[in-house]
């Protein structure tokens, strides 16, 4: 019992009397005078039961101090009982006995032990005839019913907070039946196989306690004897133990010292002794949730070496060949013996995964087994042995032996899926293609593969094979120590925060993409989210090969929680809200309410049970999520290739040439071509190289020109050629041919680079000497186009108008008899209608339109097939019809054709622009400069040759010449008048 | 392959690896002794430190000096790189 449930106790004694006293003693009444007797009773017996407590307790903690073992009698912890028990009824009686219940809960509800203790006391109290642990069950069965009674009335109150915790309740009561059954039937069985022999298994086995031939503690009474075996206690129960302890008989008093050599127990190493005493005096130790609760209680941390003695218990069984840098490095990638990347980098590294495994493989000769670095069998990263003569071609780097192989189909790459069994022998970079995980945890990971890439064995003789060797072996150093800053190199962090920020401004839909299976989500956007999206990810089955990684995962639960933990407050506070409604209705009374407020009511129910049901549905996607996330399911998380594919974080495509080249090598390598193998060697390192940013990753190993330095120089003897200067001797030859050979490289791709710069830059300028450019500039794009079509146009409507004017219908003189005056009025009615339509195009803004109409009015009167009109105009061809020149030829369709189709040349020399441009081409290749001075010469010079349109089409306006004209033509008028006048009489 | 002669310079031991003239002026190849470390090692790779290299030459004053620009670092170590893949014996 706690000291602050007493102290509650006593301040609640202390509370009711105070309050009574506050009254004033005349206007009491009986019962409160009673009440205040009782209650001044009780307090005083209280302070006397804690007196006499506080002295027992002393009293043990001395009598363990100094292991002094009392008499049953003289027990302390045997007079604590009446005390506590008593102290238990007045809690009990001034209704603290839930403060009581509350403060134990566990020890209660969760330990069997101290359930098992506490009905162990009622029973003794009861003297109940049936067996404690049978009584436990009863108790248990009946509080499950409760329970279900319970659950019931929650769910039919529409009160489901209150059913699922119910339903907790009974889940928890009904495991402890099963416990509770589980271990009485293992008693059961263990008792019979202990006392029964073998041959006798399956007779009756109701033996009862008393008649078993038991090993009482020999300190034991006859009279404790028979009293435990009343309480169904013998000393295979702990609770016989904790008899034991509590009548002062030490258990372990006469066990066999190896045997408690054997199980001692193991207190937590930052208990006191006294602390140790206390809890062996409570019957506690360690295994009890109430054991942990105490280590809590006073600062101490369960777990603390729990991990170490783990470890200590299950030591990774590392491969023996493993150097300890490489164990560390697993151990920094989270790999360890069992995953599938551990059997990969052990491969990667030359060491057969089942070296030590299984010394008889069932697979075929050859199959299943890395073989040892041969001659020619080392190339590349090691993983394309030649076929030798046990081995078959390609079954080389099969990690796991299958139990039978084909020849050149190696199986053992398989993903354990076994759906891809078939597929053909292939080398790192291919597998890592294919399974790249494509999230940032593959980073490490891919740095790790890089740098620990097989160095080409410097067994060809040839130079540069000598070079590449030397350069890899001072490539391999630095990138060893790099290798462990991935963050770095590869830029972890940024790439998480990118990542953190992608996924926080992920669309809602494509958000739902992630946290949901694809089945739903399929079913939310109503179509094959793999057809939308258009990725094999999505495909569970392609997908297993993808792991999920923490800080993904993280970072979606990051804004799923955020998202739905919204959701799950607002539909909390809105289910609050109705549910405080409801209380305030319920306390008006049914009877009472209006029609209002029965309808509110009712409103209030179904708000409640929707906003319940919404948060139990963002709860359960949570839920949901988490356990994934625990599984690190990638079935169910297979968005995450999605995802990662869709941001491509990690050098994919690098990785995928990566995959080609091996492919390719492998190919050569198997022609024996060796030649090609080497040069494709050295394409795949700079590939390497290039995406590993070793920048300054030689300067890791080796310092050169960090700082200046000024010295004198002074000789010293010579020494003794130790091994120490052998091997500095050979890093600064290597050093120095690495350099060559960078610097080679460096001048080969900066040469190619210079010269293609130099020779665009000599063509450029060659060209730059005289750029003359001889274009035609289409008429219609002049802007000046339209104003020209609209002057010719007016002129040609003008010069209608005029014909229609000198055909004056309504003048005297017209003989509309006469053929010559019909054609003569028709033609000019034709001008006067061509003339109208062409100025309504005018009017409208159609310029091309209206010189349309003019143009073919005047091409139709120049090439009229009326032969009066036709022959008029050929007896007097002295006078021009059309009004208007084009150029030498007039010809009004050729006026129209050249605005619409017409193009104007125009010829231009950019040498001026160029010129400007010079100073920044000498600079450097400035390509966007270059099109700018280009375009801009052409611009001007279009320009130039459209300048006026107007002019190129010559029109002569008749106006000018219409006095002299309109005179002719009178007198022509006249003279034809006359002439008719004169047929006509 | 071995080392020329053994040098201090800046209050080091170095050895000199090679010496060349590289523009009138005449560059040493030294690298710093640090062998009583790497006598007790099996392989390089378990070196654990840094090694210095330098180019020294001589100044007016008689003292040395290192070479610390980059473009010329890279050229000398190409010169004595390719004197050492083409004809180790310069080396000795």
């Amino acid at each position: 019992m706690r000291e602050e449930v007493i102290e509650k106790l006593k301040e609640v004694l202390e509370n009711k009397i105070e309050e009574i006293k506050k009254l004033d003693p005349k206007t009491l009444t009986e019962e409160q005078k009673k009440n205040l007797a009782d209650l001044e009773k009780d307090k005083a017996e209280l302070d006397q039961l804690l007196e006499e407590r506080k002295k027992y307790k002393d009293q043990v903690a001395y009598n363990k101090k100094n292991k002094i073992k009392p008499s049953q009698k003289n027990n302390p912890s045997y007079k604590l009982q009446p005390i506590n028990k008593r102290l238990e009824e007045m809690l009990k009686k001034y209704d603290l006995e839930n403060l009581m219940d509350k403060e134990k809960p566990k020890k209660a509800e969760k330990s069997p032990k101290a359930q098992a203790k506490n009905e162990k006391s009622e029973q003794k109290e009861k003297k109940q005839e049936q067996p404690s642990k049978n009584q436990q069950l009863a108790d248990l069965e009946k509080q499950l019913k409760e329970s279900a009674k319970r659950m019931k009335a929650y769910r039919d109150g529409g009160f489901y907070a209150q059913e699922a915790g119910e339903h907790s309740t009974y889940n928890e009561i009904l495991r402890k039946i099963n416990e509770l059954k589980a271990k009485e039937a293992e008693k059961e069985t263990g008792k019979n196989e202990k006392a029964e022999p073998k041959e006798k298994k399956n007779q009756p086995q109701k033996v009862s306690r008393k008649q078993e031939n038991f090993k009482w503690h020999p300190d034991l009474t006859q009279e404790q004897i028979e009293e435990l075996i009343a309480e169904g206690l013998d000393p295979r129960d702990q609770e016989y133990n904790q008899y034991l302890m509590e009548h002062g008989i030490d258990p372990n008093k006469y066990k066999d010292k190896e045997q408690n050599k054997k199980e001692p127990i193991k207190w937590h190493p930052d208990l006191t002794q006294d602390q140790i005493d206390e809890l062996m005096a409570e019957g506690l130790e360690p295994g009890d949730q109430e054991y942990n609760q105490y280590l809590m209680e006073h600062g101490i941390d369960p777990n603390k070496y729990k991990d170490k003695e783990q470890n200590e218990k299950e030591p990774i069984k590392w491969h023996p060949d493993l150097t300890q840098d490489q164990i560390e490095e697993l151990i920094a990638e989270g790999l360890e013996p069992g995953d599938q990347e551990y059997n990969q980098y052990l491969m990667e590294h030359g060491i057969d995964p089942n070296k030590y495994k299984d010394k008889n493989p069932r697979g075929k000769e050859g199959e299943g087994q890395t073989p040892p670095p041969g001659p020619t069998g080392k190339e590349g990263e090691g993983q394309t042995p030649p076929p030798g003569p046990g081995g078959k071609e390609g079954e080389g780097q099969t990690p796991n032996p299958g139990p039978a192989g084909k020849e050149g189909e190696g199986e053992g790459q398989n993903p354990p899926t076994g759906n891809n069994k078939n597929l053909p022998v292939r080398s790192f970079w291919e597998i890592y293609n294919d399974t790249c995980t494509e999230h940032v945890g593959s980073i490490a990971h891919n740095i790790n593969k890089l740098a620990h890439m097989k160095i080409l064995p410097a067994k060809q003789e040839d130079t540069a094979h000598k070079i590449l060797s030397g350069i890899l072996v001072l490539f391999k150093a630095p990138t060893k120590l790099v290798a462990k800053l991935p963050n770095a190199i590869m830029r972890t962090d940024k790439k998480i925060k990118e990542m953190q920020e992608n996924i926080d401004n992920l669309p809602l839909e494509e958000f739902q993409v992630l946290v949901q299976s694809p089945e739903k989500v399929n079913s939310m956007f109503n179509a094959h989210v793999k057809d939308t999206f258009d990725r094999d990810y999505l495909d569970p089955q392609f997908m297993k090969q993808y792991k999920v990684n923490g800080a993904y995962l993280d970072t979606v639960r990051s804004r799923l929680g955020r998202e739905r933990g919204a959701a799950i407050d607002y539909y909390t506070q809105q289910a609050d809200a109705a549910h405080t409604r409801m209380q305030e209705l319920d306390e008006v009374g049914k009877q009472n309410w209006t029609p209002e407020q029965a309808n509110e009511y009712n409103q209030m129910v179904e708000i409640y049970q929707q906003s319940v049901d919404e948060g139990k549905k963002f709860q359960g996607e949570l839920d949901t999520f988490d356990e994934g996330a625990k599984k690190k399911s990638s079935s169910y998380r297979n968005i995450s290739g999605w995802f990662l594919a869709k941001f491509n974080p990690d050098n994919r495509e690098e990785n995928a040439q990566m995959a080609g080249l091996s492919k390719a090598r492998r190919e050569m390598a198997r022609q024996g071509n060796r030649t090609e193998v080497n040069a494709i060697t050295g394409q795949m390192q700079q590939l390497a190289r290039d995406n590993t940013d070793l920048k300054g990753g030689q300067k890791n190993y080796i310092d050169r020109g960090q700082y200046s330095i000024e010295s004198p120089v002074e000789a010293l003897d010579r020494g003794p050629q130790t091994k120490g200067r052998l091997l500095l001797t050979n890093i600064a030859v290597l050093s120095s041919t690495a350099g060559l050979f960078k610097q080679w490289s460096d001048n080969r791709i900066n040469r190619e680079a210079v010269e293609a710069h130099n020779q665009h830059l000599q063509g450029v300028n060659q060209q730059n000497q005289n750029i003359q450019v001889n274009g035609q500039a289409k008429v219609a794009d002049s802007p000046t186009a339209p104003q020209a079509e609209e002057a010719i146009s007016r002129q040609t409507v003008e010069a209608g108008w005029n014909r229609a004017e000198r055909g004056d219908l309504d003048a005297t003189g017209w003989d509309m008899g006469n053929t010559y005056h019909i054609r003569d009025a028709q033609s000019h009615a034709d001008g006067a209608q061509a003339a109208a339509t062409a100025d309504s195009y005018l009017k409208s803004g159609d310029n091309l339109g209206a010189l349309k109409t003019a143009t073919d009015y005047y091409t139709k009167v120049q090439g009229a097939n009326r032969s009066d009109i036709a022959n008029y105009m050929s007896t007097h061809s002295q006078h021009d019809y059309t009004a208007f020149t084009f150029g030498d030829s007039a010809d009004m369709g050729k006026v129209y054709d050249f605005f619409a189709n017409g193009v104007v040349p125009y010829s231009t020399n950019v040498n001026g622009v160029m010129a400007e441009m010079m100073p920044a081409l000498k600079e450097g290749l400035d390509l966007n400069g270059v099109i700018f001075a280009g375009a801009n010469a052409l611009y001007q010079g279009q320009r130039e040759g459209m300048k006026d349109l107007r002019k190129q089409v010559k029109v002569t306006p008749r106006r000018q010449e219409e006095p002299e004209q309109e005179q002719e033509e009178e007198q022509e008028n006249q003279q034809n008048n006359h002439e008719h006048e004169e047929d006509g009489r | 392959m071995t080392y020329k002669m053994r040098i201090k310079f800046d209050n080091r031991e170095w050895l000199v690896i090679d010496n060349i003239e590289y523009e009138g002026v005449k560059y040493y190849y030294i690298i710093e002794d640090i062998s009583e470390e790497l006598n007790g090692l099996k392989s390089l790779e378990d070196y654990k430190g840094k090694v210095s290299i330098e180019f020294i030459y001589k100044l007016d004053n008689g003292n040395y000096k290192n070479v610390t620009d980059e473009a010329l670092l890279n050229t000398l170590t190409a010169i004595v790189g390719k004197r050492a893949v083409l004809n180790p014996n310069d080396f000795e």
